[in-house]
C-alpha cells in the first residue's frame, strides 16, 4: 500500500550566540548580506526539499531549516554547513552551537524576535533584523509554506509583546533612566548642549550615556580647571572655567552636575534670571551629587526639570521590580503563539490522511445513497436530497472525534503512529490517485 | 439668513439616535485605551489579569466614523444637496468630528504622537454632543449657497478643527510636564507620553493652520457684515460674537509669536492654546 502519510515537516536550527561562543567566533560565522545570499543558494542545491532562513547579526548567527522531503539533513549535517561556509572547522565551532529541533526551535524564534534572548532586553532591532533574514530568504525562493508561518506568526508575536508589555520601555541602571528622562522633554539632541558641572568618577560615567545620544555640544566645568581639561582632554569635550557658569547655564539644554560642594552651587535666585536670558527653554537638570548640587526648590521654575539621584533609583527601581512581571508576561504571550504554530504545523502534517480519510467514507456512502436510490424510483427530489444530505452528516459525525483526536495531538510520533493506524485500517488511497473516483461532494464540514 | 431659504428640516429622531451612537463610539474608545493602559499595567501587577480588551479601541472609531459619514449622506439627502451638507450647525459639528478623525487616524499610526491620538477622542464626542445639542435648540440656517458664506463657514470649521487639535496638544503638554515634574513617583508609567519638545511643534502647527483659517473667516465675516448690512446691524463691530472673535484672534496671534514673546514658552502656551479655544467655543455659544 503506498504511504500517503506526508514526511513529517520538521523544523531544525542550530546557531551560536552572545551568550555560547566568543566574539572572535561570532565574527568568524557571521555573514555578509552576499554572503549569506550564496549560502542560501548553496543550501538549496545540496538540500532542495529544505526551506531555509540564515539570521546573521553582531550577536548571533542561526541557520533555520525545514526539510519536507529527502535528502533530509540533520542537525549536525547543519553545522557542517555552516562551518564550511564559512571557513571554520566544523571541530572549532561545534563546542559553542546549539542545536534545537521542532517546538524548542519555535520557541527560540519567538523569543529571539520578541527580544527575550537579546543583550539588552526588549530592543526592537532584533525584530527588523530577523524580518530582513526572512525578506532576503524569500527573495532567492529559500522559503515555504512552513517557514512563512513560521516567521509571520514569530513577528506577530514580538508585536504583541512589544504592545502588551512595553519590555523595551523602562531602563533599570540610572544613567539609562537619566537618558530615557531626557528623550521625555526633548526631540533630539543634535542641537543640544550639555553642561557639565563637576568631574568625578560619578560624572564620567554618566556621561558616557549622555554621549551616545549624540548631543550637539558638550562642555565641562569645575572648580579645579585642571581636572576640567583633562576630562575635556580624554573625552574630546570642551572645557570652560567654572566662573563662567552663569553664562554655561544659559547656553546648556541638559545639565549634569556632580561636584563635592557641600552647598549647593546651583540656586533659585541664580536660575530665575537666567531663564530670561534662556528664552524659556526647557532645561533638564541632573543632580547626582550628595550632598545635592542644585537647591530643590529650582524644580518649582517654569521649564525647569530637576533630577536628583534618589529620583532616578527609584524609577530604576521601579522599572526593576515591572521588569520580571514583564519577561512572564510575554512568555505567556509567546506561549499562545506558540501552541497556534504547532497546530498549524500538526494540522498540514496530517492533513492528506484526514482528506484521504473523507474521501473513502463519502465514496463508500456515495456508493450506498446510489443504490438506494436506485431501488426507490418513487423518491421525490426532496426525498433524494434529504437522504443526502443525511448520509454526508452522518460521515461527517462519525469522522469529528477521531479526526480532532489526530489534529489536535500534541505528541509528535503519536500523532505519526495515529495516522498510521487510520491509513492501514480504512486502507487509505491518496484522493489524486488514478485509482480512485473523483469526490462527488465537497466536504461536509458541518459535521464535522 | 434670507427668507429666501426654505427653513432647514429638523433633527429626525433616527438622526440624533445615530449621531448619539457615533459620538459615544469615540468616548468608547477612548475608555477602551484607556482600558487597555490599565489593564497592561494591572496584568504586570498579577499575571492572572487579561491585558487585553474584547473590542479594539480602532473598531470603536471606525464606528463612529461610519456613523458619522450615514448621517452627513442622510443629511445631504434631506437638504437636496450633491455637495456637503453645511446648512446648520448640527451639519458643521458632524463634519468637525469627521475631519478630526482623521487626524486621529494620522496620529494614531505615528508612532511618536500615539497619545495625542487618544486625548483627541474626548474632544471629538464634546464638539459632537455640542452640535447634537445646537442640532436640537433650534436649527439655524446658515444660508451656505452663497459662495462668502461658504468660505467664511469653510474656514470656521476647519479652523476650529486646527484649534480643537492645538487644544487636544496644550491638555497633553500640561499632563506630559506634570509628569516630568513627579520625578518618578507614582503614575508613572500609565501612558507613554510624546516629548514636550514633539507636543510643542504639534501644537504650533496646528495653531498656525487655525489661525491662518480664522483670520480668512474673519475677513469673509466682515465682508458679509459689510455687504449685507440687515444680518448683523449697522453696528456689527460692536457685537459680543465680533469682539470676542477679535479677542480669540489675539490670543491666537500671540502664540503665535511665541518666538518673540519667549515668557509664553512651555505650560504658559498649552495653557493659552487651552483658554483659546474655550473662547472660541464660546463665540459659538453666542451665535445661539
Amino acid at each position: 500500500m503506498e504511504n500517503i502519510i506526508p514526511s513529517e515537516t520538521s523544523v531544525l536550527m542550530v546557531g551560536l550566540n552572545h551568550r555560547t561562543a566568543p566574539v572572535r567566533l561570532r565574527e568568524a560565522l557571521a555573514f555578509s548580506d552576499q554572503a549569506a545570499e550564496e549560502a542560501l543558494l548553496a543550501f538549496k542545491q545540496r538540500f532542495p526539499s529544505s526551506e531555509v532562513i540564515i539570521i546573521s547579526t553582531c550577536n548571533r548567527v542561526e541557520l533555520y531549516a525545514a526539510p519536507h522531503g529527502s535528502p533530509l539533513p540533520t542537525a549536525d549535517e547543519l553545522v557542517a554547513f555552516l562551518a564550511d561556509n564559512r571557513g571554520v572547522a566544523s571541530a572549532e565551532a561545534g563546542g559553542s552551537i546549539y542545536r534545537m529541533q521542532q517546538q524548542a526551535v519555535v520557541e527560540h524564534l519567538f523569543n529571539v524576535v520578541s527580544s527575550l534572548d537579546s543583550l539588552v532586553l526588549g530592543e526592537t532591532q532584533i525584530l527588523s533584523q530577523v524580518k530582513h533574514a526572512y525578506q532576503r530568504a524569500a527573495a532567492v525562493q529559500a522559503v515555504g509554506p512552513v517557514f512563512h508561518a513560521l516567521f509571520q506568526r514569530s513577528f506577530a508575536a514580538a508585536k504583541d509583546v512589544h504592545e502588551q508589555t512595553g519590555l523595551g520601555d523602562g531602563h533599570v541602571s540610572v544613567a539609562s533612566v537619566a537618558v530615557d528622562l531626557l528623550r521625555g522633554v526633548f526631540d533630539g539632541f543634535n542641537d543640544k548642549t550639555v553642561l557639565l558641572v563637576g568631574a568625578g568618577k560619578m560624572a564620567a560615567l554618566m556621561l558616557q550615556h549622555l554621549m551616545a545620544v549624540h548631543p550637539g555640544r558638550t562642555i565641562v566645568t569645575n572648580r579645579t580647571a585642571e581636572k576640567s581639561a583633562e576630562m575635556a582632554g580624554r573625552y574630546r569635550l570642551e572645557s570652560a572655567d567654572f566662573s563662567r557658569l552663569h553664562e554655561l547655564l544659559t547656553a546648556a539644554d541638559i545639565v549634569l552636575t556632580s561636584t563635592g560642594s557641600p552647598v549647593p552651587v546651583i540656586t533659585t535666585e541664580m536660575l530665575k534670571p537666567l531663564m530670561k536670558a534662556r528664552q524659556y527653554r526647557p532645561l533638564v537638570i541632573v543632580d547626582i551629587a550628595v550632598p545635592r548640587d542644585v537647591d530643590s526648590q529650582v524644580a518649582r521654575l517654569g521649564n525647569v526639570y530637576l533630577y536628583n539621584i534618589d529620583d532616578l533609583e527609584r524609577v530604576a527601581q521601579n522599572n526593576r521590580g515591572q521588569r520580571g512581571a514583564k519577561v512572564d508576561l510575554s512568555r505567556e504571550i509567546i506561549q499562545r503563539h506558540i501552541a497556534d504554530f504547532m497546530h498549524f504545523l500538526a494540522a498540514r502534517n496530517t492533513g492528506p490522511v484526514v482528506k484521504a480519510l473523507y474521501h473513502h467514507c463519502r465514496q463508500i456512502s456515495d456508493q450506498e445513497l446510489d443504490a438506494l436510490l436506485a431501488a426507490n424510483p418513487e423518491f421525490s427530489e426532496s426525498q433524494k436530497q434529504a437522504v443526502r444530505k443525511m448520509a454526508h452528516r452522518l460521515v461527517g459525525k462519525i469522522l469529528h472525534v477521531p479526526v480532532t483526536e489526530l489534529t489536535t495531538q500534541e505528541v509528535h510520533h503519536r500523532r505519526i503512529h495515529l495516522a498510521g493506524a487510520i491509513q492501514e485500517l480504512f486502507h487509505l488511497l491518496p484522493p489524486e490517485s488514478p485509482r480512485s473516483e473523483p469526490e462527488k461532494t465537497p466536504e461536509d464540514k458541518s459535521g464535522g | 439668513m434670507s427668507s429666501s431659504i426654505e427653513p432647514y428640516t429638523h433633527l429626525t429622531v433616527l438622526q440624533f439616535a445615530a449621531a448619539s451612537g457615533a459620538a459615544l463610539s469615540f468616548l468608547a474608545a477612548f475608555w477602551l485605551q484607556f482600558q487597555i493602559s490599565g489593564r497592561r499595567r494591572a496584568a504586570l501587577q498579577n499575571a492572572s489579569v487579561k491585558s487585553t480588551v474584547p473590542i479594539s479601541p480602532n473598531w470603536a472609531v471606525g464606528n463612529g466614523v461610519f456613523l458619522t459619514t450615514l448621517l452627513l449622506i442622510s443629511r445631504m439627502v434631506d437638504a437636496h444637496r450633491i455637495t456637503l451638507p453645511l446648512s446648520d450647525y448640527f451639519d458643521a459639528f458632524l463634519l468637525l468630528g469627521l475631519v478630526l478623525s482623521l487626524l486621529w487616524a494620522y496620529l494614531r499610526w505615528t508612532r511618536h504622537l500615539w497619545a495625542l491620538a487618544t486625548f483627541l477622542l474626548p474632544m471629538i464626542f464634546a464638539l459632537m454632543v455640542l452640535g447634537i445639542v445646537l442640532g436640537l435648540s433650534g436649527v439655524k440656517h446658515f444660508g451656505a449657497h452663497n459662495p462668502w458664506v461658504a468660505a467664511h463657514i469653510a474656514s470656521v470649521l476647519l479652523g476650529t478643527a486646527s484649534f480643537a487639535a492645538g487644544c487636544v496638544g496644550g491638555i497633553t503638554y500640561l499632563l506630559a510636564d506634570r509628569r516630568l515634574k513627579k520625578r518618578g513617583q507614582a503614575g508613572w508609567d500609565l501612558f507613554a507620553l510624546p516629548s514636550l519638545a514633539s507636543i510643542e511643534k504639534f501644537t504650533r502647527h496646528a495653531i498656525v493652520l487655525g489661525f491662518a483659517l480664522l483670520t480668512l473667516a474673519a475677513i469673509t465675516g466682515i465682508f458679509r457684515a459689510v455687504r449685507d448690512p440687515q444680518l448683523m446691524g449697522r453696528h456689527w463691530y460692536f457685537s459680543p460674537k465680533v469682539l470676542l472673535t477679535a479677542v480669540v484672534w489675539l490670543v491666537y496671534g500671540s502664540l503665535l509669536n511665541m518666538r518673540f514673546v519667549p515668557i509664553l514658552r512651555g505650560a504658559r502656551c498649552a495653557w493659552l492654546s487651552i483658554i483659546g479655544f474655550a473662547l472660541l467655543m464660546t463665540v459659538f455659544a453666542l451665535m445661539l
